[in-house]
């Protein structure tokens, strides 16, 4: 090939790589990130009391959101996280964990539940995925498994809400961050989960602790106030 | 006006050139060099934030490994890189330079890392293609096979794919620590031994490691002058099954470590036991390779 011909390919390439560095630029610069205001605050404002639940000091500690790494340092960091124990008469207890993050990205943001309990030597059962139908209409995709380790056996449901939407798969929320940064948004996130361990309360069988924690949910989202209501499920629930 | 005499230049003279050859050679040096400043320009910035927020964990310590051998490798290479292609080849290669270009900027600006790590291997990728000869194409191939192994892998598919694998290297190492009469036993992949706990973590044993193993022994085939097709296609086989020994040693090791000197392991103890493992990975290699080229059949003259 002739030489000149080749120098015009080769700046062409470098054109190319010049107007990708500028775009990455420029294409930064319309994210914006839409926080929750006073995360911490407005998520204890929990209900104290619902139905037969009211919030108890809890006899079990509620397994840590944050993954730990190799060594056991907690690997992430939230913004805000508000755990609750709810006891019912009958002595059955529902933990309830909230935490939250104010900016969501492919490789940080809120990891499923499923993770830091595996990370934390529980080895998981009977995942499954589950609807929870909220005051208002919304059903929404959670998930359920249980967790066993030497220790501690425990019913887990959650879900994950990525800006407005409800996710507790790992690729939805990860199409719903990338979507939501072309459209200039950096999305904040919240992690609802709810779990109880095996030893407390009446006997039950697996099944019937996962439809108590579904209800659980629901109960407890229509208990909550509006503002809670939108930093649980991004909707009021009226 | 007449056209001017052709003068010799001194860095034709041993060839015989013109003039004309040899601005073609220095034009198509620059051209060259205008392509690897384009690569540069976008590499750099990528790579270090890898660096950043990837490589500086314990788990991820073999990448930077990788990163020095492929482009010890396109060094090696650089022969191929004669511009000699057609201009449908070009374009094919300023094409996906293009694509490779867009993923890269969006990748960047949202911090999706996988994203701005393929569209870097894509420019990558359309520059080679408007530049190398047609028969290097297959060694450059490997080349880029092993950069993709330089891309984060998501957190996501990590976990859901090295969970079994881990789960039966554990299996693996209790079991035959257990034969050999030591207290030990697991739940999932906690791991006790006498009075310790210890969890065997991502970089250990799993889909990471594996991968950078892999990403070794490629280097190795790429790197080391192979005779044969069937000694190649066996340590290509032997990739795996030797990543897999490598592995189940390190955790082996650790797992005894913890039992003769008991306690905590620094961040130091877990990057030695990463670069034996890469010490042992080549060390297993080159004896199998030893092992097949003394076995292949003699090439009759």
């Amino acid at each position: 090939m002739k030489a000149r011909a080749a120098t015009a390919v080769g700046g062409g390439f470098l054109a190319l790589a010049l107007l990708a560095t500028a775009g990455s630029m420029a294409l930064g610069r319309t994210l914006h990130p839409a926080p929750m205001p006073g995360a911490a605050a407005l998520l204890a404002r929990v209900p104290e009391a619902f139905g037969r639940w009211q919030i108890v000091p809890g006899t079990a500690e509620p397994i840590n959101p944050a993954q730990p790494d190799a060594q056991g340092r907690p690997g992430r960091v939230y913004d805000a996280i508000v755990s609750r124990t709810y006891a019912a008469p009958d002595g059955a207890q529902v933990m309830v964990m909230l935490a939250y993050q104010d900016r969501q990205y492919q490789e940080d943001r809120i990891h499923s539940p499923e993770l830091c309990y595996y990370a934390q030597g529980f080895v998981l059962q009977d995942r499954q995925d589950v609807v929870v139908p909220l005051a208002g209409g919304a059903r929404v995709p959670a998930r359920a498994f249980h967790g066993a380790s030497l220790h501690r056996h425990e019913d887990v449901v959650y879900w994950i809400r990525t800006g407005n939407a409800l996710r507790a798969d790992a690729l939805a929320t990860r199409f719903e961050i990338f979507n939501a940064a072309l459209h200039g948004r950096i999305d904040d996130g919240l992690l609802v989960r709810v779990s109880m361990t095996d030893d407390l309360g009446p006997p039950m069988s697996a099944l019937a602790r996962r439809r108590l924690l579904v209800r659980f949910l629901q109960d407890f989202f229509a208990a909550s106030p509006v503002p809670v209501r939108l930093a649980l499920a991004g909707y009021e629930g009226t | 006006m007449p056209p001017r005499p052709p003068v010799m230049l001194p860095s034709s003279a041993g060839f015989g050139a013109g003039t004309s050859a040899s601005d073609g050679r220095r034009g198509r040096a620059l051209a060259t060099g205008l392509v690897v400043a384009a690569v540069a320009l976008l590499g750099i910035p990528t790579f270090t934030r890898f660096a950043q927020v990837f490589w500086s964990k314990p788990d991820d310590t073999h990448a930077p490994i990788v990163l020095i051998g492929v482009l010890l490798g396109f060094w090696h290479e650089r022969r191929a890189l004669t511009w000699e292609t057609a201009p449908a080849q070009r374009g094919v290669g300023l094409f996906l330079a293009l694509v490779g270009a867009i993923l890269l900027a969006v990748g960047r600006a949202q911090l999706f890392y996988q994203l701005e790590g393929a569209g870097l291997l894509l420019f990558a990728l359309g520059s080679a293609c408007a530049m190398a000869v047609r028969t290097s194409w297959k060694r450059l191939a490997l080349l880029f096979a092993l950069g993709l192994f330089l891309i984060p892998l998501p957190a996501t598919l990590m976990d859901a794919a090295l969970l079994p694998l881990k789960l039966a290297l554990t299996e693996a190492v209790v079991r035959s620590l257990a034969a050999a009469g030591l207290p030990v036993g697991s739940h999932g992949v906690i791991i006790s031994i006498g009075f310790y706990q210890l969890q065997v973590a991502d970089a250990c044993a799993g889909l990471r490691s594996m991968l950078a193993l892999t990403a070794i022994g490629l280097l190795f085939i790429h790197f080391v002058p192979v005779r044969g097709r069937h000694t190649h296609a066996m340590l290509l086989a032997l990739i795996v099954p030797i990543a897999l020994v490598a592995n189940y040693c390190r955790v082996a090791t650790l797992v005894l470590l913890t039992y003769g000197l008991g306690g905590d392991f620094s961040d130091r103890a877990h990057n030695i036991a990463g670069y034996a493992e890469i010490a042992l990975t080549l060390a297993l290699f080159v004896i199998a390779h030893w092992t097949l080229e003394r076995r292949a059949p003699q090439v009759r003259p």
